[in-house]
């Protein structure tokens, strides 16, 4: 900036290095206030638009200033023209878009979960609640609107094209994108002197928070049964909301593998359905404060999924929604964070995603099978095998005295040992060259036949598969032992009841204090302890007293009192909780080794094949040189 | 993995442990919707040397600039068909897993072949799209050659003139010099360009902006693209 630029009360501002550079400004620091930059815009600035400007300064608040890119001051040039803002500040913040597109969220919002997501779009809600109560309406609505940060702060941003409601005039907003514009907005020629109300930001709010929920679905997008195009302009203009109870009836059909918003509470449902259904230009859209209670509530019904635990859902509609999603798609959506051992044995925290992996897992090329060995030797000049009959005689030999000396130690057997084999060796070739390339050659064979199928690599596969399957089992494993726990529930309160009843000398007939003491030597002291079993191995004690003892047992579990109000141990529902996450734990780190191990195996497999195909080559060579 | 040993092509190891076809990944993990470019890129002999060269750099800065815009980087999709003989060098990817080809110069420039393949292309992809309820702007095919078709082409420019006037299809050409002028104005619709020498980095700067621009545009308008300064003759 060669010029020397002022604020209103004709204090200069000096303006520092450029930060960022947009189509219709530049982003520039400000000389002595960090936390503040200057937009300085491209073309000179028209007389309608300073005025707007200046009226969104004399307008601003701390609220909007904190939740938006609020102008707070105007910059002029030396002679009174506008040319800029000032505006807040914001670091580190990205665009709502990159969080609500999975891939994109993966890499930006790495630990971003749903529960993040809902949060992101109760913020969203309240931007827009805090913009509509200060009488300003924002328009121009769509996926660049907001920015976010990694705690889900959300701040509105390009806040110079709201509709500015200053001093009871009305500052126009010009601009519009139609994917988040409503109905009754397709198909204008200009958006040039629109009124616009909080009814039509009601409208796209609702398609930013669907796309937030939903995996940056757009609720205007599906499969479309009629001949023609259906872009989403059109379909938003003639209703055709692809998840709504009309949507069968419009020819429309939500996209293949989409999560559903049967995924959410009734009442969420119907917010949907009232901001997108046919009748929503008359009526009120949910406003933004209904979005905030409804997504508050919804954060709070959500619960952990036990299969992954980067997933959230809701339990009582059934499977978590995205487990499903990610397994059969082999998608990506969320990422997992593992705690693993390191080589050196300490813990580190890794971000996983299953789907990731496995798409990995699936790109590792097996190694094909190998040609028959038959095939090979087709045509080729051989070393002759030795006379079939005394090999064949001789190995069997082998094969049964080694049966034999599996099930005996019998002399024989062992001595018939040390006769064949040195005739079976004969009978592959004596000490000549012949005789030694014949051996190498059946070595060979036998080896081109343990490599024709890659074993290893299927069989490593298949461990990878059975983790795979565990994985997603885990919520079941973890539902079928919660099942076990509470239904041991009476068993526990039974015990914890016997174990308060010690043992003790005199009450029970024939149980001195040495009889006690020798119960004690056994590890019996309650009436817990008492079992028939564990009687028996007590030496001396007679079955009077265990008759005794059993009854005292008995009368005890008599005056037990089971409560089924009283929830069940918590230890045990924490241990259970543990036992799974370090199942789930070991079958990740299995999974994520998965593509290198693969990889490594095909390698091996590959060279084992080449220096085989070598040494057969070798082989075949020599038998036509000999 | 080279092949040293022989192998059973026909008997290869079935791999499939569940239905779950990638393809079906791609949109999930993205549903933005797509904006598809076809690069129809003339590698006949006459472009050896520096022109090919210069070809290859400006694909590699075409993909690098497309990631630098967050919402252009999940929208536009590039193909890359190469002729002669025509070839399908990369099929419809995002910038982010756009493998750019290194081109190799020879053969002659059957051009006509060349564009309906680009067409049928669009297409098939746009059946695609549909089938994942995913919506698309208008696809661009994107003619670059720097000599005259060596098969028949009537019939291409034919389909390019039905789709550009039923608005499915918007067909730009650009000529490298020595190309035959008079045929890219009858094959397309628009004022082919004149590539102004080898200036395929300006040309490639150029596009991704206009593609760009359209993939931040509204689906279904017209976008008044850049002016090719520093790069064309019209």
């Amino acid at each position: 900036m060669k010029a020397s630029l002022f604020d209103r009360q004709g204090v200069p501002i000096k303006i520092g290095k450029e930060i960022a550079r947009g189509g219709e400004g530049a982003i520039l620091e400000i000389q002595g206030h960090p936390k503040y930059v200057a937009k300085v815009y491209h073309k000179p600035v028209f007389e309608a638009k300073a005025a707007k400007l200046n009226a969104m300064v004399d307008t601003k608040t701390a609220r909007l200033v904190e939740l938006a890119a609020w102008p707070v001051e105007v910059i002029q040039d030396g002679d009174g023209h506008v040319v800029g803002v000032v505006l807040p500040k914001i670091l580190d913040y990205k665009d709502i878009h990159l969080l609500y597109g999975p891939r994109s969220r993966m890499r930006e919002f790495p630990t971003a979960t749903w529960p993040f997501l809902i949060r992101t779009a109760a913020n969203l809600a309240r931007a827009f609640s805090a913009i509509h109560e200060a009488g300003h309406v924002i328009g121009d609505v769509n996926d660049k609107v907001a920015l976010v940060s990694e705690k889900s702060i959300v701040k509105l941003i390009d806040c110079d094209s709201f509709q500015v409601n200053a001093d009871k005039k009305l500052y126009p907003c010009d601009v519009g994108v139609l994917t988040h514009q409503p109905p009754e907005f397709q198909g204008v020629k200009t958006f040039r002197g629109l009124r616009r109300t909080k009814n039509h930001d009601n409208f796209g709010l609702s398609v930013l928070i669907f796309q937030l929920l939903f995996m940056a679905r757009h609720p205007f997008s599906g499969s479309y049964e009629g001949p023609e195009d259906m872009p989403i302009e059109k379909a938003i203009k003639e209703y055709r909301y692809v998840y709504g109870p009309d949507a069968a009836n419009k020819k429309m059909k939500p996209p293949p593998h989409a999560i559903m918003p049967t995924a959410l509470p009734p009442e969420m449902r119907e917010l949907f359905e009232r901001a997108f259904a046919e009748g929503s230009d008359k009526k009120m859209r949910p406003a933004a404060k209904e979005w905030v209670v409804a997504l508050e509530e919804l954060f709070s019904a959500v619960t952990k999924c036990k299969t992954n635990p980067s997933h959230s859902f809701i339990l009582r509609n059934g499977p978590c929604p995205f487990c499903a999603l990610e397994s059969t798609t082999c998608s990506a959506l969320f990422n997992l964070p593992v705690l693993f051992q390191t080589k050196e044995g300490r813990q580190r925290t890794a971000l996983i995603n299953i789907g990731t992996i496995w798409k990995e897992i699936r790109t590792v090329k097996p190694p094909g099978k190998l040609a028959p060995f038959q095939q090979m030797t087709e045509g080729k000049a051989l070393p002759k095998p030795a006379s079939k009959f005394i090999y064949y005689v001789s190995s069997l030999a082998i094969i049964i005295t080694a049966i034999g000396l599996a099930h005996s130690t019998d002399n024989a057997s062992l001595a018939l040992l040390g006769v064949i084999p040195p005739l079976w060796l004969f009978s592959r070739g004596n000490s000549s060259r012949a005789g030694r390339s014949r051996k190498r050659f059946t070595q060979v064979e036998l080896r081109w036949k343990a490599l024709v199928s890659p074993r290893e690599f299927l069989k490593y596969h298949a461990k990878l598969v059975e983790a795979k399957k565990a994985l997603n089992n885990l919520g079941d494993e973890h539902e079928r032992k919660m099942k076990d726990v509470h239904s041991s529930k009476h068993q526990d309160q039974l015990d914890c009841w016997l174990d308060k009843h010690k043992i003790a000398p005199g009450e029970i007939k024939g149980i001195s204090s040495a009889a006690l003491a020798i119960l004690q030597s056994y590890g019996i002291e309650t009436a817990k302890d008492l079992k028939r079993k564990s009687l028996a191995e007590v030496p001396t004690i007679g079955s009077a007293r265990v008759k005794a003892l059993m009854a005292w047992r008995l009368q005890l579990e008599k005056k037990f009192m089971f409560d089924p109000g009283k929830g069940v141990d918590p230890m045990a529902i924490a241990s259970v909780g543990r036992e799974i996450d370090m199942k789930r734990a070991e079958l990740v780190q299995l999974l994520a080794e998965g593509p290198a191990k693969l990889k490594h195996i095909a390698r091996q497999t590959h060279l084992r094949r080449v220096a085989l195909k070598t040494e057969f080559d070798t082989i075949c060579d020599t038998a036509v040189a000999a | 993995m080279s092949t040293d040993y022989p192998t059973f092509d026909e008997e290869q190891v079935p791999f499939n442990d569940e239905d779950s076809p990638f393809e079906n990944a791609e949109f999930v993990e993205n549903p933005e919707p797509r904006c598809p470019c076809v690069l129809l890129l003339d590698t006949s002999s006459s472009m050896k040397g520096s022109p090919i060269k210069e070809l290859n750099d400006g694909l590699e800065f075409f993909k690098n600039e497309l990631l630098e815009d967050d919402l252009a980087a999940k929208r536009v999709e590039v193909s890359v068909v190469a002729f002669g003989p025509v070839r399908v060098e990369s099929e419809f990817q995002t910038p982010e897993f756009f493998a750019v080809p290194q081109l190799e110069a020879h053969g002659d420039t059957p051009m006509g072949e060349a564009v309906e393949q680009a067409i049928e292309l669009v297409r098939e992809r746009k059946e695609t799209f549909k089938a994942n309820g995913v919506n698309y702007y208008r696809p661009w095919i994107f003619l670059i050659t720097d000599g005259a078709p060596t098969d028949e082409w009537e019939h291409a420019a034919q389909l390019v003139h039905e789709a550009e006037s039923d608005g499915s299809l918007a067909f730009f050409s650009v000529g490298v010099e020595g190309a035959n002028m008079e045929v890219l104005g009858r094959m397309s619709a628009r004022e082919p360009l004149q590539l102004d020498g080898l200036r395929f980095r300006d040309l490639f700067a150029w596009l991704s902006k206009s593609l760009q621009m359209v993939s931040h545009s509204q689906l279904g308008t017209e976008v008044d693209l850049p002016t090719p300064s520093g790069w064309a003759t019209i």
